[in-house]
């Protein structure tokens, strides 16, 4: 078998890639085990209550958030063969490559380019007397050009701690976990630099884009000089906005998120430890 | 031309038209950052601006920050000298 084009973790059998979609074995699960108890035990020390999602989020709940209009292009959407054809297209057996458009109900549902929507979308209409946080983590899908290895999935997992509330406590949340992610770097021998970033548009030139790259909301934190592996992002009021998410004084919360990019992770360290897990995992347990 | 303080006032309105949840706009309210002012406002915004001033504005990353208060389109854009 040619392992000349594999990445080194992928050559030594710790994991296996194809199209864009990743299986990982016991070694990796380690691994994002081991990250996975760090970042939960900041998300701990905040008081961010841990929930977990449904993998699916309703089309229109995402059009609320202008998704379709910014990110069209990311969207994987979820949907059912057609009870008609059932019986005559697929029951009868036969391979099946790929269905067809026509055999597919309407796209009601999206898989979550993010694991944070959801979190606005379960706090919709409360009203909050206090900073609120929330830790969740989600398996993500997004719609790529090309895939490249653990740096770029179309399915990957994404840890988040989202904080709601009064400007001051969002900017003061992400600013705490730019020091944690810096400290924490430091200490496990990761040398990353940070960058303000923009989401990644549809249309990169639109009014949206060209405010964000304007007025920088996102920070990304980066390996070897160029693939984000975490991003601290501000929302302003836009989500408070949006699923009528208030303080006790009616003012619509800030919000902000910090996202880790699991898989990312999982390749700076490899990267840096020589492809080598058990190293890594000594890294993590320091 | 019209004056600076009739040009803000215009800014005012323009702005409390869009938004009628609100009765006043503070001069030193950030419009970027509580999005009385948002993304998809943003170039209307420098657009009207523009045709107050009847100038090109600098809209770059570094010169930005005129827009985020009325008091500081106020002096940055409207009074730039």
């Amino acid at each position: 078998m040619a392992t000349e084009s594999k990445a080194p973790g992928e050559a030594d059998g710790i994991y296996q890639i194809s199209g864009g979609l990743a299986t990982f074995g016991p070694e990796m699960l380690a691994i994002r085990e081991a990250l996975e108890q760090r970042i939960l035990a900041w998300a701990a020390e905040i008081g961010a209550r841990p929930m977990l999602f449904p993998p699916l989020i309703r089309a229109r709940d995402l059009s609320r958030f202008d998704y379709f209009l910014n990110f069209p292009h990311l969207a994987v959407v979820a949907s059912r063969i057609r009870s008609e054809v059932l019986a005559e297209r697929y029951a009868k057996g036969g391979d099946v490559d790929a269905i067809p458009p026509d055999d597919l109900s309407a796209g009601r549902y999206v898989l979550p380019s993010a694991a944070c929507y959801n979190v606005y979308l379960h706090l919709e209409g409360a009203v909050l007397d206090a900073p609120c946080y929330i830790t969740t983590v989600a398996t993500c899908f997004r719609n790529e050009n090309a895939y490249d290895e653990l740096q770029r999935l179309w399915s990957f997992s994404m840890r988040e701690i989202v904080c709601l509330g009064p400007a001051e406590a969002v900017k003061e949340h992400l600013r705490s976990f730019k020091e944690r992610i810096s400290s924490f770097a430091a200490e496990i021998g990761l040398s990353l630099g940070t960058q303000f970033a923009t989401d990644p548009f549809y249309q990169p030139q639109s009014s949206t884009a060209r405010m964000q790259k304007l007025f920088p909301q996102k920070e990304e934190f980066v390996y070897g000089g160029e693939l984000a592996i975490a991003s601290l992002n501000f929302h302003r009021n836009f989500f408070g906005e949006r699923c009528n998410i208030c303080m006790t004084d009616g003012a619509p919360v800030f919000s902000g998120c910090v996202a880790f990019g699991l898989e990312r992770w999982f390749h700076a360290l490899l990267d840096r430890y020589q492809h080598n897990p058990e190293r890594v995992l000594e890294a993590l347990a320091l | 031309m019209s004056s600076a303080t009739e040009s803000i006032q215009a800014v005012k309105e323009w702005l409390l038209a869009k938004h009628p949840e609100l009765d006043d706009l503070e001069p030193n309210l950030d419009l970027i950052e509580n999005r009385v002012i948002d993304s998809l406002g943003f170039m209307d915004f420098v657009f009207f601006l523009e045709s107050l001033v009847e100038r090109e504005l600098d809209v770059e990353a570094g010169s930005v920050d005129a827009f985020r208060t009325l008091r500081s389109i106020e002096e940055k854009i409207f009074q730039p000298d």
